[in-house]
C-alpha cells in the first residue's frame, strides 16, 4: 500500500501524466493502422526519452506497448485485420460480429475485457512478482515443450467442420514456420537463396494476408450489399445475456494471460490463442464459435492484456527480456544507468513503483479515450465499400512496409492474401494454419534443446512437476477427445437399448 | 571596362574556387543516413543510436538512423553497398555483417572492396561469466571442473551458430580440453532465463548482453577475454592474466561508406567520429549499455582491422567443431 | 474437381517440401537435427492429401473469381512495384485505382479527387508522423 502510494504520488506528476497519455494515445493508433506495430513506434519514440527523466521515458514507451494492444483489435474487428499479433485470433469471432451488424457491440466488449485484463495483470505485477519469478524462471526447456503440447492439445479444436483439412492446416503452418536459418545447425530451410527469409516469416504479415487480403478478395464482389451499422451509443452497450456470456470467460482469460504473459517462452500471442480455444473448449454451444460467439472475443482480449502487463515482471525483476519490443524497454533504462534486475525494485523503488502506477493510469485512460472512440471507428463501416476496400489495400501495403523499410513483407501479405483466398474458397480455414505457424516453431525450439541439455535422454522431459503435470493434462484432454465421443454412442445405444 | 569586366572575371573565378573548396568543406549540405542493419531497439540500433546523436552535434546537420533488419544483417549491408557514394548513406557495421556472415555463406557483397571504412566505434569483448551454483571462484578453478569427467554434464549458450558466443565457447573447449555442450537460442537476450536460472552455467558474451546481471549479483564474472582490463569492470581479469593465453575475442561496431565515397568525406567524417572518445556524454551513455566508445586512428587503420577480423573468423569458422 | 485440384496441389507442395526437407540432413542421422521437423511435417501433409483425395466429405467449397483476384494482386503490386522507384503518393494513387477496379461502378472521377486525398493524408501519417523513410514523390 504504502508502495503504491510512493507510486502514484510520482505517476501523478504532470510530465509522467503528459507521457502516459502520449503513450497510450500514440499506441492506440499505432494499434489501429494494420501492420505497423508497437515495436515501430517505441523505436521512434527511443531517442525522445534520451532527454527524459528515466521514469517519464519508460511510462510513455510502456503507454505506447500497452495502448497498442488495446487498438490492435479495432482493425480485427472492423476489417479482419489483426493489428498485432496478438489480435489475430480476435478476428475469428469479431469479424463475424461486424458482419452481422455488432461491430459496436463487439469493440465495446473488447475494450471492457482489455481494461479487466489489464487491470488483473497489475494487481498480479504489483502484488506477485517474487512469486511469478520463480515460475518464469523454473521453465526451461522440458517445461515450455510440455507446455506447449498442451497448447496445441487445446487449441486442436480451433478451424472448420473437416478435421482433415484443419489438420492439414495446422501441418503447412507448421511448415512454414520452418523457413529460415535453423537456429541448431545454422542450415538454411526453404530460403531458396533468399537473404530475406533466413530470418523466417513474421506473424503479422501472414496473419494480415491470410485473413486481411483475403478478406478483401472475397468481399469486394458482395460490395453493395453491406450490413448497416448503427453508431448510436445506446446500440453498442452489451446485452445483459451478453454480460453473462462475457462474465467468466474475461476472467479465464485474464488468469491464462497472466500465466503466459511472464514467460519469455510464450507471451500474449499464444495466451490469446489458448484463451480462445479453452473458452471454445468449455462452451456448451462450441459451433457457435467462429460465427460472432461474444465470449470468442471477451476472453482472448482479456488475456493479452493481462499478457502485457505481465510480461513485464521479468523485464523488471530479473533483466530478461521476453519479446522485442521488452528489450528496447531494458535499453530505454539502461541508457539512463537504471539496471533493471532484481536488485531494481529495491535501489529504485520510486521507479518500479511509479511505473506499476502509471499502468492504473494508462488502462483508465485508455478505457476513457476508447469507449467515446467506437462510435468513430463503427462508422468507418459506413463508408460506401467501394471507397473503403483500395484505402484498406493502401494501408495494408504501407504499414506492411512500414515493419522493415522495405517492400519484401508486402509481398509475404500479398502472397499470403492470395493462398488464404484460394483455401477459403475451398473450405479451408486459415486459422489452424495460423496456429501451426505460431506453435510449431516453438515445439521445435523447445524440443531440440531439451534433447540437447538432456543429452538425449527422454526422462529428461519428465524431470519436473510442471512438465510432467501439463503432459499429463495434455493426454487426458487427448483421449476424452478420441474416446469422448465414441464412449456417447456408447452409452446413447446402451440407453436405446434399455428403453 | 576592361577593368570591370576583369574584375568580374576574377571574382567569379574566386567564387567559383571557394564553392568547389566549399562543396566539400560543407558536407554535410542535408541530412546524413546511418543505415543500422539490424531491427529497433537491439543493441547494435542503441550504440548506433547514440553514436548518431555526436555526430548530429560534430556536422551541424541532423544525422538519421535507418532500419533495415533481415537476413542476420544482411539486408541492410545490401542496401549501402548498393547505395550512390556521396556520403549521406552510411552503414553501421559490426562483426555480423563483416566479419561472420561473409564466411558462412553467400551475402551478396564484398566486405572490403564494397566499402569506404570510416572508424571504429565500439569494440566489446567477451566476457566470461558462471551461474553462482557453479564452484569456480576463478578462471582456472572453471577450467579444472569443465576438463574433468564431470564438466561433460555443462552447457553454454549462444544467440545462434557464428555468434561470438558461440565461437568462445568451442575455443574454450578445444583450448582446455574441455567438452561444454552448445545450447543455442533465437539470440542472446533468449538465452538469458536459462542462463539467469542455471540451466546454463557457463556463458561466453559480450559485456553489454551480460553487464547488468553482473552489477546485480545474479551471475559470477570470471575474466574478460581481452588485452586490458575494462574500465567498467576494473576487478575483473583478462583471460590471460587468469592464465588462458592467446584467448581475446569480441565484437566490433563501426562507421562505414559505400566504396568510391570522396576522401574528404572520410576525412570530414573520420573527423567528427575522434571527437567521441572524449566526449563525456557519449562515454556516459555507453557505458551504461556496457560499452565504451573506440576510434581508429586513421579510416586505413580500420580496414586493415576489418580485413585482420575477416581473416580471424574466418581460420576460426573452418574449424571443424563449426560444420 | 476444383476439390481434388486442391489437395493435389496441396500434396505436390508436401512431396516437394520433403525432399527439400532431405537435404537438410546433419551427418549422424541419428536424433533430432534439421530435417526431422520439416520431414514429418511435409511428410503429414503428403498423407493427408492422399487422404482427402480418397475420401470426399461435403464441405462449403466455391470457385475461384477472377476479377477481384486479379484487381486486389494488381493493387498490391503496383504498389511494390512503384513505391520506391516514384514515391508514396503515386504508388498510393496507382494502388486504389487498380483496387476499385475490382468491382463494378464506374465513377472514376469522384473516387480519384478521394484517392489523391487520401494519398496525402497516408504520406503525412507514415511520413510525417511516423517517420518512414520514402519521399512523396520521386523524380523519374
Amino acid at each position: 500500500m504504502e508502495n503504491l502510494l510512493l507510486g502514484l504520488s510520482t505517476a501523478m506528476m504532470i510530465e509522467n501524466l503528459i507521457a502516459c497519455f502520449a503513450g497510450v494515445f500514440l499506441g492506440t493508433a499505432i494499434g489501429v493502422i494494420p501492420g505497423i506495430g508497437a515495436m515501430a513506434a517505441i523505436s521512434l519514440l527511443l531517442p525522445l526519452t534520451f532527454a527524459l527523466d528515466p521514469l517519464t521515458g519508460i511510462v510513455m514507451l510502456a503507454g505506447v506497448y500497452y495502448g497498442a494492444e488495446y487498438g490492435g483489435s479495432t482493425a480485427s474487428i472492423l476489417l479482419n485485420l489483426p493489428g498485432t499479433p496478438s489480435n489475430a485470433i480476435t478476428c475469428i469471432d469479431g469479424y463475424p460480429m461486424a458482419q452481422q451488424g455488432r461491430a459496436g457491440v463487439a469493440l465495446f466488449v473488447t475494450t471492457i475485457a482489455s481494461f479487466v485484463g489489464g487491470s488483473i495483470g497489475i494487481l498480479v505485477l504489483s502484488n506477485l512478482t517474487p512469486l511469478i519469478v520463480d515460475v518464469a524462471l523454473a521453465f526451461g526447456p522440458a517445461e515450455y515443450f510440455a507446455l506447449i503440447v498442451l497448447c496445441f492439445v487445446a487449441v486442436s479444436a480451433i478451424g472448420g467442420a473437416d478435421p482433415k483439412k484443419n489438420f492439414a492446416m495446422i501441418l503447412l503452418g507448421g511448415l512454414i514456420g520452418t523457413i529460415g536459418i535453423d537456429i541448431y545447425d545454422g542450415v538454411e530451410r526453404y530460403t531458396f537463396g533468399s537473404a530475406h527469409l533466413l530470418d523466417g516469416l513474421s506473424l503479422v504479415p501472414v496473419a494480415m494476408g491470410l485473413f486481411g487480403v483475403s478478406e478483401i478478395i472475397l468481399s469486394v464482389k458482395t460490395a453493395g450489399a453491406k450490413v448497416r451499422q448503427s453508431i448510436s451509443f445506446r446500440s453498442m452497450i452489451p446485452s445483459r445475456s451478453d454480460w453473462r456470456r462475457i462474465f467468466w470467460p474475461m476472467l479465464r482469460g485474464s488468469a491464462a494471460g497472466c500465466l503466459f504473459g511472464p514467460l519469455p517462452g510464450t507471451g500474449p500471442s499464444v495466451a490469446a490463442l489458448f484463451s480462445y480455444a479453452n473458452e471454445k473448449k468449455l462452451s456448451r454451444q462450441p459451433e457457435r464459435f467462429g460465427k460472432g460467439a461474444i465470449e470468442g472475443v471477451a476472453s482472448p482480449e482479456a488475456s493479452n492484456n493481462a499478457a502485457v502487463q505481465t510480461a513485464f515482471i521479468p523485464t523488471l525483476a530479473l533483466g530478461i527480456p521476453g519479446t522485442p519490443t521488452m528489450a528496447i524497454m531494458i535499453g530505454a533504462l539502461m541508457i539512463h544507468g537504471v539496471v533493471p534486475g532484481p536488485l531494481m525494485i529495491e535501489n529504485e523503488p520510486r521507479l518500479f513503483w511509479g511505473l506499476v502506477a502509471s499502468f492504473w493510469i494508462g488502462n483508465l485512460l485508455l478505457l476513457v479515450l476508447n469507449i467515446p472512440l467506437i462510435g468513430l471507428w463503427v462508422s468507418l463501416l459506413n463508408i460506401p465499400y467501394r471507397y473503403l476496400y483500395p484505402s484498406i489495400v493502401v494501408l495494408i501495403c504501407v504499414g506492411s512496409y512500414s515493419i522493415a523499410n522495405s517492400v519484401q513483407d508486402i509481398v509475404v501479405v500479398l502472397l499470403f492474401g492470395l493462398i488464404g483466398y484460394v483455401l477459403r474458397r475451398q473450405g479451408f480455414m486459415p486459422a489452424p494454419l495460423l496456429i501451426g505457424f505460431v506453435l510449431c516453431p516453438m515445439l521445435e525450439e523447445n524440443l531440440r534443446r531439451a534433447m540437447l541439455m538432456g543429452r538425449g535422454d527422454i526422462s529428461y522431459f519428465f524431470s519436473s512437476t510442471i512438465s510432467v503435470v501439463a503432459l499429463a493434462i495434455s493426454i487426458l484432454l487427448l483421449a476424452s477427445a478420441l474416446f469422448g465421443p465414441l464412449l456417447k454412442s456408447v452409452l446413447i445405444r446402451r440407453r436405446r437399448v434399455s428403453s | 571596362m576592361l577593368r570591370k569586366i576583369c574584375g568580374l572575371a576574377l571574382a567569379a573565378l574566386t567564387a567559383s574556387v571557394v564553392s568547389t573548396v566549399g562543396a566539400s568543406a560543407q558536407y554535410p549540405e542535408r541530412s546524413v543516413t546511418i543505415v543500422v542493419p539490424f531491427s529497433a531497439g537491439g543493441n547494435t540500433d542503441v550504440i548506433a543510436r547514440v553514436i548518431a546523436d555526436h555526430l548530429t552535434e560534430e556536422l551541424g546537420q541532423p544525422v538519421v538512423i535507418e532500419n533495415r533488419g533481415g537476413g542476420g544483417g544482411t539486408i541492410g549491408t545490401r542496401v549501402v553497398a548498393k547505395a550512390k557514394p556521396d556520403g549521406y548513406t552510411l552503414l553501421f557495421g559490426v562483426t555480423g555483417t563483416h566479419s561472420v556472415n561473409p564466411n558462412l555463406r553467400e551475402v551478396g557483397y564484398d566486405p572490403l572492396q564494397d566499402f569506404a571504412p570510416v572508424s571504429v566505434a565500439v569494440i566489446s569483448s567477451v566476457l566470461m561469466v558462471v551461474h553462482p551454483s557453479v564452484e569456480a571462484q576463478n578462471l582456472e578453478e572453471l577450467i579444472a571442473l569443465t576438463s574433468s569427467s564431470s564438466g561433460s554434464r555443462l552447457n553454454f549458450a549462444s544467440g545462434g551458430v557464428g555468434t561470438v558466443a558461440h565461437v568462445a565457447g568451442e575455443l574454450f573447449n578445444e583450448r582446455t580440453g574441455s567438452s561444454l555442450a552448445h545450447i543455442p537460442y533465437k539470440g542472446a537476450g533468449d538465452a538469458l532465463n536459462d542462463v539467469v536460472a542455471g540451466r546454463i552455467q557457463v556463458y561466453m558474451n559480450n559485456i553489454p548482453a551480460i553487464l547488468p546481471h553482473v552489477t546485480s549479483g545474479t551471475l559470477r564474472p570470471l575474466a574478460l577475454a581481452s588485452a586490458t582490463r575494462s574500465k567498467l569492470l576494473p576487478d575483473v581479469p583478462t583471460t590471460q592474466e587468469a592464465g588462458l593465453e592467446d584467448f581475446e575475442m569480441g565484437s566490433w561496431y563501426g562507421l562505414l561508406a559505400p566504396a568510391g565515397t570522396p576522401d574528404d568525406v572520410i576525412a570530414r567524417l573520420h573527423e567528427a567520429m575522434t571527437t567521441m572518445v572524449d566526449s563525456e556524454k557519449v562515454n556516459e551513455r555507453l557505458a551504461a549499455l556496457g560499452s565504451e566508445p573506440t576510434v581508429s586512428e586513421s579510416p586505413e587503420a580500420f580496414g586493415e582491422y576489418i580485413k585482420g577480423q575477416l581473416d580471424w573468423w574466418k581460420e576460426v569458422l573452418d574449424r571443424p567443431a563449426f560444420h | 474437381m476444383t476439390r481434388n485440384a486442391t489437395w493435389l496441389l496441396l500434396g505436390i507442395c508436401g512431396a516437394a517440401a520433403f525432399f527439400m526437407a532431405l537435404g537438410y540432413q546433419a551427418g549422424g542421422g541419428s536424433g533430432i537435427d534439421s530435417a526431422t521437423v520439416p520431414l514429418i511435417l511435409s511428410g503429414g501433409i503428403v498423407l493427408i492429401s492422399l487422404l482427402g483425395l480418397t475420401f470426399k466429405q461435403d464441405t462449403e467449397t466455391s470457385g475461384i473469381e477472377l476479377r477481384p483476384l486479379l484487381a486486389i494482386s494488381a493493387a498490391v503490386l503496383l504498389f511494390i512495384l512503384s513505391v520506391e522507384r516514384f514515391g508514396l503518393i503515386p504508388a498510393t494513387l496507382a494502388s486504389m485505382v487498380a483496387a476499385y477496379l475490382g468491382q463494378s461502378e464506374r465513377r472514376i472521377a469522384p473516387f480519384l479527387v478521394y484517392a489523391l486525398i487520401f494519398a496525402f493524408a497516408v504520406w503525412s501519417l507514415f511520413s510525417m508522423g511516423l517517420g518512414l523513410p520514402v519521399k512523396a514523390i520521386r523524380g523519374f
